[in-house]
C-alpha cells in the first residue's frame, strides 16, 4: 500500500492523503520515532508540592 | 503497598516544553497537577475524580474531523478534567469535569503529560508540545 511505503518520508502535513482513497491522513514514521526518542522527564512520586516545583525546576531548559 | 495494587500504578513523564512553561502556573495549580501524579503512581487510572477520555472524541461538524481524529489516534492522545480552576461535581465522581484539561499520550505503563489548555472549544496539543 502507498500510504506505508512512503511514509518514512512524509512529512506532517493535513494536506497528505492516501493516494489510493483520497482521504486524508497524517501518519508520519519520523514524527513517530522523534517522539518515542524525545527527551522526557519521569515524574518521582509521592513529592509534596513545594519538592514537586522545586523538581520541575531542576527539569527546565533554556530553549 | 501490595503486588496488585502495585500493578495498577503507571509512570507519568513530562515533556521538556510543558516542563518550561510551568513556571506560570499558580502553585494551586501545580499542587493539583502532583495530586494528579501522585495518584496514578498509585492508583492509576481508577478512581480519578475527573473525566478522563481520549482525545479522539473530536465534533463530527469540525471541519478537520478526520485529520484530528487521526492526529489524535496517532498519538495515543488523551485528556483529563484536572479540576482547575474547581471541579463541576454536578455528575458522578469520576465524571467531574473542568475548564481546563491535561493532555497527556498514553504508552503502555506510563503517560506523558504534554500541554494543559481551557476549553471550550477543545483543541488538541500542537506538535512540538509532543516531543
Amino acid at each position: 500500500m502507498a500510504v506505508v511505503s512512503n511514509a518514512a518520508t512524509l512529512k506532517f502535513s493535513s494536506h497528505n492523503k492516501d493516494e489510493s482513497t483520497g482521504m486524508p491522513f497524517n501518519f508520519d514514521l519520523d514524527r513517530m520515532k522523534n517522539a518515542v526518542e524525545s527527551p522526557s522527564h519521569r515524574a518521582p512520586t509521592n513529592l509534596s508540592t513545594e519538592e514537586f516545583i522545586e523538581w520541575m525546576k531542576s527539569k527546565q531548559t533554556k530553549d | 503497598m501490595d503486588e496488585e495494587q502495585a500493578n495498577k500504578g503507571l509512570a507519568v513523564d513530562f515533556s521538556q516544553i510543558f516542563l518550561n512553561g510551568f513556571s506560570n502556573f499558580p502553585v494551586n495549580d501545580i499542587e493539583k497537577i502532583n495530586e494528579f501524579v501522585k495518584h496514578l503512581s498509585v492508583h492509576g487510572f481508577e478512581n480519578l475524580p475527573g473525566r478522563n477520555k481520549p482525545s479522539d472524541n473530536v465534533p463530527t461538524d469540525d471541519h478537520e474531523f478526520i485529520e484530528k481524529v487521526k492526529y489524535a489516534q496517532d498519538n495515543n492522545l488523551h485528556h483529563y478534567h484536572i479540576g482547575i480552576p474547581h471541579f463541576d461535581q454536578s455528575g458522578e465522581h469520576g465524571d467531574w469535569t473542568s475548564e481546563y484539561i491535561l493532555h497527556y499520550m498514553h504508552l503502555d505503563s506510563s503517560i506523558k503529560i504534554v500541554d494543559m489548555g481551557s476549553h471550550p472549544p477543545f483543541s488538541l496539543p500542537a506538535e512540538e508540545y509532543l516531543k
